[in-house]
């Protein structure tokens, strides 16, 4: 399977970390890191990611805000995103998925099954 | 010589002189057979007094001439005269020749005159000495009468006035006891005590002090009224028999018989009259003691006309103290009432009219709208509405519905004299006279502290959520990505370690969920989704996640759900229900046991069941299961990993959608935790 480009946007250092790691294991990806949702953009733009995981709640520009621009940039306005929260609301949860997001994960996850879950993200949206 | 003897020697010497100067006097003498009354011979008086003629007297009787008015009287006087008797100065009615009735002073003797018996008649006329008593006796009386009405009137006025009640029934009885003559008396008003029998209070009672701290007493003890309640007197009888009571017999005992406060001059003579009102009612009665020579029925003729208007005065006393005291009731239940209203400061206490105008506003009032009182009496309610509001109607609404409902509680902006808002929460309820709406009463509370305060509460929730949550991620994601391997194998008690502190952030992870979870449905801000739920799906999502926790503990895992049976809720939360049950149940189950999850659909309701084989649970122990931070143990919170917080979430969860939860129980028999949800689901 040819390598896939995941963008992992987190204002915490460290969550990016373990979000990277936990991707790699499954040896099919390529982990690109956004420490901010400006950051994030910009990266969406030339990077050309195959899947984004959104932090919802950063400084400045958050998990929305910084979703809604990457849907007004062509370039980046089809890659599927999926917001990484710890809000746990069933009510936030649609709110994400009616934003037009591909899928929500809640932290903390399984680090050891992260890859797993992001893919039957994006089949379920391939469908 | 003694004049006598002189006269009878006179007599005896010159008897028809003497005779003749006593027949020939003023006083009318007659002489009678002692027999058959017939007249022998008569003076020239006795013509004179009776107006008859000698030829017509002479040689006739009494009845002949009809003498005597009363004939009876007559017969007596003779039978005393004949007995030999003296009679002297008896009264006697005569008649003249014409007929005419008049009074005599007779005098009589037998005498015997050459051997026959004869009696001798002297007759005064007393008729004029008669009328002129008669006279008095009716001018005394008619004089009574009228001082008796004036002072009957004097009291209907002094009542009309108003005057002070005691004071007017004093008055009255003084002039009632001067004018019979009496020495002392009283009135007294009749009432009942608790258990319904009859006493006596005093009106009026005439002073019979003779020292200086007799009368301080009796003035005390008038003034309050003194009360009297033994039936077994004088004054009792009165009121037992609703009939006067007259007692002239000083001797007779009854007199001395009791119901006298001591010190009282004993009685003598007692006549006791009762009082009636205008409705026939006993109200009171008239006691009047020791007139001289005692009390009669003239008297009581006198006095009986007079005394309903006694009786009236009673009543109409009694009636009005009633209506000042209800009065007076009245005002001061209004007072505190006002005082009430006045003295709550923190919520708006406003009553309005029927048409939604302000009728009253209490201090809570002006300090939550700013308004006082007398700026916004009589303006309508919308005026306390922001204008948006008042576009759309919702003033009117508010009325309409609180008129239909019979109560309206909501929340929203309203308007200060200043224009600036608050958050409300408002009551309106609507105020009845059956059938009539008479106004609505408004309590209305400025909580724009406590919303802000919720939303406070909120942010920090969200907060705290993400900054508990966020390091947790990074711990239990680093320990997770260890203890895969994924980044080399470790010794294996490295590999135990890092175990245990995987395992641990997780059941830190779970109890920051417990926490905040507990924390929004306490404060009402666990938002629950509505959709249409499967309960099958329901619980196989619940038992897909927990195969992995009962496989090995060697608890199998069993469901009986009839197919086709949906319900309304949130699926998430319910699905957090029902693993939250399971789970305690495997934790519980001993290996090879089952757990089963039953669902029944019943009239109304639909019930999942969670039925474990484990040791059961204490009935002393069942009704704090679903409390806050309950483990039945120490030890079971470490082995279970619980957070004590579960059951308690499932119950807010449940109570949330409108359902119930609950547990039946006994040690040796497992347990059945149990929930029922309405099927129509969150309203």
């Amino acid at each position: 399977m040819p390598e896939r480009t995941a963008l992992v946007v987190d204002d915490e250092p460290d969550l990016r970390l373990i979000a990277s790691m936990s991707l790699a294991i499954a040896g099919t990806w390529r982990v690109v890191e956004a420490g901010s949702g400006a950051e994030a953009l910009e990266l969406a733009r030339t990077g050309r990611p195959d899947v984004i995981l959104l932090d919802v709640m950063m400084p400045e520009l958050d998990g929305l805000a910084t979703f809604a621009l990457l849907r007004q940039d062509p370039v980046s306005a089809d890659v599927p995103v999926i917001f990484m929260t710890a809000k746990v609301q069933a009510h936030e949860v649609a709110r994400y998925r009616a934003a037009g997001a591909a899928g929500v994960i809640l932290k903390p996850f399984d680090p050891m099954r992260l890859a797993e879950r992001v893919d039957e993200i994006l089949t379920a949206g391939s469908r | 010589m003694r004049v006598e003897t002189r006269l009878r020697t006179a007599a005896a010497h010159g008897g028809e002189r003497f005779a003749r100067a006593i027949l020939g006097g003023p006083l009318a003498i007659c002489v009678l057979t002692i027999d058959d009354q017939r007249f022998v011979e008569i003076n020239d008086s006795f013509l004179l007094l009776t107006g008859h003629d000698r030829a017509d007297v002479i040689g006739r009787t009494i009845h002949d001439i009809h003498l005597w008015v009363d004939a009876v009287e007559g017969a007596r006087l003779h039978r005393a005269i004949r007995r030999g008797c003296q009679v002297r100065g008896r009264e006697l009615g005569y008649h003249t020749h014409t007929g005419a009735a008049r009074f005599a002073l007779v005098c009589g003797e037998s005498v015997a005159v050459e051997g026959q018996h004869l009696a001798i008649l002297t007759v005064l006329d007393i008729t004029d000495r008669k009328h002129a008593e008669e006279q008095a006796v009716l001018q005394a009386r008619l004089q009574r009468n009228n001082t008796l009405l004036q002072a009957l009137n004097r009291a209907q006025s002094e009542h009309i006035a108003e005057l002070d009640a005691g004071s007017l029934f004093e008055g009255l009885l003084a002039q009632l006891v001067l004018l019979t003559e009496s020495r002392f008396g009283f009135i007294g008003e009749v009432l009942a005590d608790s258990g319904g029998a009859p006493y006596l209070k005093t009106l009026a009672l005439t002073d019979t002090s003779n020292d200086e701290p007799s009368r301080a007493l009796m003035e005390k003890h008038r003034r309050a009224g003194l009360e009297y309640g033994d039936m077994n007197t004088l004054y009792g009888e009165v009121l037992t028999r609703r009939a006067p009571v007259c007692e002239n017999d000083a001797a007779g005992g009854r007199l001395g018989s009791g119901g006298i406060p001591p010190g009282h001059p004993p009685l003598e003579s007692f006549f006791g009259v009762p009082l009636f009102g205008a409705s026939r009612e006993l109200v009171g009665i008239l006691a009047l003691a020791n007139r001289p020579g005692g009390y009669d029925s003239p008297l009581w003729t006198e006095l009986e006309p007079l005394l309903p208007v006694c009786g009236s005065l009673i009543e109409a006393r009694r009636s009005r103290h009633l209506k000042s005291l209800a009065e007076s009731a009245r005002r001061e239940s209004e007072r505190q009432f006002r005082l009430l209203v006045d003295s709550v400061r923190d919520y708006a206490l406003v009553m309005l009219d029927p048409f939604g105008r302000v009728a009253s506003w209490n201090a809570g009032a002006e300090r939550s709208f700013g308004y006082p009182a007398d700026e916004v009496l009589g303006l309508h309610v919308s005026e306390l509405y922001p204008p948006e509001e008042r576009d759309s109607g919702a003033p009117e609404r508010d009325l309409q519905i609180a008129a239909c409902e019979g109560r309206l509680e909501s929340e929203g902006w309203r308007l200060r004299r200043d224009n600036s808002r608050f958050w409300a929460n408002t009551v309106l309820t609507p105020v009845r006279e059956e059938p009539r709406l008479c106004g609505f009463a408004l309590v209305t509370r400025d909580i724009t502290e406590r919303r802000d305060l919720a939303r406070m509460k909120d942010e920090f929730v969200s907060m705290v959520s993400h900054e508990l949550r966020t390091p947790l991620t990074a711990i239990r994601g680093a320990l997770g990505l260890i203890e895969g391997g994924a980044y080399g194998a470790l010794p294996g008690l490295v590999m135990e370690l890092v175990s245990i502190a995987r395992g641990n952030s997780e059941r830190l992870i779970r109890l920051v969920n417990d926490i905040l979870d507990m924390e929004k449905l306490e404060a009402g801000m666990l938002a629950l989704g509505r959709s249409e739920i499967d309960a099958g799906r329901l619980v196989a999502t619940a038992l897909d996640g927990l195969r992995g926790m009962a496989g090995p503990a060697g608890v199998a895992l069993r469901a009986k759900v009839p197919s086709g049976c949906s319900l309304g809720g949130d699926e998430d939360r319910l699905v957090q229900v029902l693993t939250n049950l399971v789970s305690n149940a495997i934790k519980f189950s001993p290996p090879g046991s089952s757990v089963e999850v039953r669902v029944e659909e019943g009239p109304g309701r639909i019930r999942f069941s969670v039925v474990d084989q484990g040791p059961g649970i204490e009935q002393k122990d069942l009704p704090r299961l679903f409390g806050k931070f309950q483990q039945l143990d120490s030890t079971d919170a470490r082995r279970s990993g619980g957070s004590g917080l579960g059951l308690a979430i499932c119950k807010a969860i449940v109570e949330q959608h409108g359902g119930r939860v609950g547990v039946d129980s006994e040690p040796g028999r497992g347990s059945v935790f149990w929930f029922e949800l309405v099927p129509g689901g969150t309203s």
